[in-house]
Order: structure tokens, then sequence, then C-alpha cells
């Protein structure tokens, strides 16, 4: 019974290092013993916190990144501050010893035009200026490669996550953007493009003007206002539909649109939106629907509304928000 | 095999990696760490290391197994750096670590977790209730203490009451358990 205490004491480590030892002794004493003690903590085990859930997508997003980094050591990474408004007011340059080498060897063999990454660290939107004039706004966990000039006869960037663009008009001048193995095509639009490369999709939905999306074996579709071009990496195909995701943006605005949409639809959104988990029992009323505004609304206040709409309780449980009838 | 198509083989190969596994893989070092970002910098490090080595990743039978043996590893080593780190270096608390670790290479027992939830269940109210403050939600038993209102010793009773008649009421099973393995060790002496 007495070791039962410590062994509880172990587990919950409250224990002394004098109860430690005594308890260690007791283990060796005999082999029954080591056998409860590990029965008891296989108990213990079997009961972890099952709720706990970490966010893959996210530390993929870090993985991916890293292993970029490494590829491509002749890109400078340019880590934003919260603060950073633009590349060209404000550069800040981390300097290694290692890379005092690496840098030498980049003068000699150094591009004409050095390309610059923007990678968003923070928890809030990044804004990005472009040497055209052209803006990008990174959502977290997005990155943007480009050059520090667009020398060429096109505007070339490449991107990670999710980016909403602003780009400004230059016909002569197609601004390209690579995204995992396709490519984004346009003139001088308004559009927001996510790249889930764990999910392998990448969606581009058009606010104005006419975007041209292409998958890597040329397959593409030419977009327009309130439209959505979705490619399948895994068939390299892309499809067009209208867009019915209202809130496709509000990670940029900050506001969150539901008319008449489903308890689904509207679990999704906030999910997507405070970057958060929910779970709800499968048997909820499907008929349930929300139409509502949150503007620039916090969490709490988001699901006190949903709570009262749908007559249900949302309690957080560890990392997870659990909706009960 | 084209370099471009290796290259997008392995990227998707990781990709899957961080979808099947690394929440789980996170879970499981939590056994052991207690500490929700040294887990996953654990878990992050050790899909990167499996990338330096991608050329190599052939070799590795069992993808999982082999991930959940490196956080294994890596946990044990964590443990002990820690203790280093700290000038009391508890051998004892190591040693039985150790053990925890060694003996929990099986992470991965539905039937007991199941078991172990419904006899949870039949706990005594308050029992119950310290229990799961300190299970489910990783709660200190000061905490725990304070949001109920009773006294640390009551915590460390009511774990205790709880462990006993868990115990109790697993013990069928878990001989049941030890009759089979010993079953297995005979025939696999015989």
């Amino acid at each position: 019974m007495e070791h039962l205490e410590i062994i509880g004491k172990y587990l919950t480590e409250e224990s002394t290092s004098q109860e430690n030892e005594s308890l260690l002794s007791w283990i060796n004493t005999s082999p029954e013993n080591k056998n409860e003690f590990l029965e008891t903590c296989a108990i213990w085990h079997a009961t972890q916190i099952k709720k706990t859930s970490f966010d893959y997508t996210k530390a993929y997003n870090t993985f991916s990144q890293r292993i970029q980094e490494t590829k491509t050591t002749e890109t400078k990474v340019v880590e934003l501050q919260p603060k950073t408004r633009s590349l060209w007011t404000k550069i800040s340059i981390p300097v290694a010893a290692a890379m005092i080498l690496a840098a030498g060897l980049l003068y000699l063999y150094r591009p004409t035009n050095e390309l610059h990454t923007f990678a968003n660290t923070t928890n809030s939107v990044e804004t990005v200026k472009l040497p055209d004039g052209s803006v990008a706004y990174l959502n977290k966990s997005a990155s943007l490669t480009v050059p520090s000039e667009f020398t060429s006869n096109t505007r070339p960037v490449s991107m990670n996550g999710e980016v909403y663009f602003e780009i400004s008009k230059n016909k002569a001048k197609p601004f390209i953007i690579s995204v995992g193995t396709a490519s984004v095509t346009v003139k001088g639009t308004t559009f927001n493009v996510a790249y889930d490369k764990v999910k392998e999709l990448c969606n581009v939905i058009v606010n104005t003007g006419t975007v041209v999306f292409a998958a890597q074996n040329n397959n593409r579709v030419t977009l327009t206002k309130t439209e959505k071009g979705t490619l399948d990496l895994k068939t390299n195909t892309v499809t067009e539909s209208i867009n019915d995701d209202l809130n496709f943006m509000s990670w940029k605005t900050g506001v969150l649109v539901f008319k008449n949409s489903s308890y689904k639809q509207v679990f999704n959104d906030v999910e997507r939106h405070y970057g958060i988990t929910i779970n709800y029992p499968s048997d909820i009323d499907s008929k349930l629907a929300l139409t509502a505004t949150f503007d620039h609304q916090n969490l709490k206040s988001t699901l006190n509304v949903i709570e009262l709409m749908f007559n249900v309780k949302i309690e957080k449980q560890n990392s997870i928000f659990v909706v009960r009838k | 095999m084209s370099q471009s198509q290796k290259n997008k083989e392995t990227e998707q190969l990781f990709a899957e990696i961080y979808r099947k596994h690394y929440s789980e893989l996170c879970i499981y070092a939590m056994r052991f760490l207690k500490d929700e970002d040294e887990s996953e910098e654990i878990v992050q490090e050790i899909i990167f290391k499996l990338w330096e080595q991608r050329e190599q990743l052939e070799t590795v039978n069992s993808l999982r197994s082999y991930l959940y043996r490196s956080v294994h590893n890596r946990c044990l080593n964590y443990i002990k750096h820690q203790l280093h780190k700290d000038k009391y270096s508890e051998k004892a608390y190591i040693e039985m670590k150790k053990l925890e670790l060694e003996s929990a290479e099986d992470y991965n027992n539905k039937e007991l977790e199941e078991k172990v939830h419904s006899a949870i269940s039949e706990l005594p109210d308050r029992c119950k209730e310290v229990f799961q403050l300190s299970r489910f939600e990783g709660k200190k038993n000061k905490e725990i203490s304070e949001q109920l209102g009773i006294s640390i010793k009551a915590v460390e009773a009511n774990i205790t009451r709880a462990l006993t008649s868990l115990r109790g009421s697993l013990d069928k099973y878990l001989k049941v358990e030890l009759i089979v393995l010993f079953a297995v060790i005979l025939r696999n002496i015989i």
C-alpha cells in the first residue's frame, strides 16, 4: 500500500529523491514488485491525455521551411519581425560566424539578382511590399520568395502556405507565382492562394481581375471574380468552381460571415479562422444553421454567440473545444 | 527514376509522416517529458534526421516502429541530460524512467486503454475527479488541491486510491496478459 502511494507520487512527479531511492530498492527486491511497478505505470500511461492534438500541418510547414533553407543556401532568409512592413526599409540579416565563408563563396558566384525569402513566423498577418509596388499579405507560417528586382520580362515569385496578392497592373510583364508544382499567372488583380502541402491541395480564389492557374502538365483554368480553382496535386488536375467559401479571406480581413451556413460550415470556418480544433457529436441536429457577422471578435465571444444560437455548450478540454448538446 | 520524381516522392512521404504519425509521436513523447514544446521539438528533430538520411530510407523496415524507437531513445537521452544538468543527479529516478520507457515499447495497447477507461468510470466521484484532472488535463497536484479546495495530502491519497482500485479491477486482465506472454516465451524456448 505504501509503495503504491510512492508510485503515485513518482508518476505525478511529486516524489522526493529519498522516496525515489526507496521505491527503486523496493522494485529491485523482487520480480513481483517490479511487475507491480510496471503494471501501475502501464495503467497510468493508458490514460494518457488522449485529447491533446498537435498541429501537424503547422509542424509540417516548419519542417518544410527548414529543409528548404538547407537546400537553397544561396537564398538569403530574412525573417519578418512583427513590425517590419517592407524589406526595403528594414532588413535584418542574421550573420553567423559560419556564414562568413559561405558569404565569401556567394560573393564570388553572386547572382546578379538576389532572392529574398520572407517567412512569417509571427502569429499575425504580415505585409510584404514587392519591387513592382504589388502587395502580398502572408498568413501565419506562409513564406514568399522574391527577387530584389524584376529584371526579366516576367515577374517570378514562389510561395508556400497561404498568401493574398494585390498585384499592380503591368500587361507587358506577367506576374507568375510558383506554388508547389503549379503556377499562377496574372497581369494585375487581387486574389488568394492557399497551398496545403499535407493535403496536397492548392486553392486559388479570385477577388478581382483574371487569373490563369496551371498545373505542371499544363492542365489549366482561367478564373475571374468569385471563381475558385482547385488543384489536386495527387492527380495534377485543376477544377473550376464558383467560390462558396464566404470566409476565404477572413484571415486577412478579420471578419467572419455566415449566411444561413450549416453547423459544419460554421465550425469549419471558426476552426480555420482561430486556428483551433472543434469536436462535435455526430448526432447534432443537421438542420442547425447560422446567419451572423463576427467583425474582429475574439474567440470567446464568437463561441458564446454560437453556443446561444445552436443551443449547445462548448467547453475547452486541453487544446480542443468540445461541443455538447 | 528521375531526380525530380524521386524528390517528389520523398516530399510526399514526409508529408504523410506528418499527417499519420506526428501527433501520436508527440503524445507518446509526452508520457515521459510532460512538456508539449519539448515533445514537439524532439519529434521534429527525429523527422528532420530521417530526412537527412533519406537516401538510406529504403533500409528502414518499419517506419512507424523506427519512429517510435527513435522517440523512445531521444526521450531517454533527454531525461538523462536533464538530470545531468540538474546537479542533484537522481540515479534512482533515471533508473525508474528507464524501466518505464523499456516496458512502454508496447505503445499502442488499445485494449488496455479501453479497459482502463471503463474502470475509471467505476471510481468513486471525488477519486475519479482527482484522477481525471491529473491525467486528462495534466494538472499538478497543487493545482488540483487549489481547484477542488482540498489538501495536497488528500489529492495524493485519492491518486493512490485510484491506482489501487484500477489495479484491482484490471488485475484479471493484466494476469491474462502475463500468461499469454509466458506462453509465448515458453513456445519460443520449446
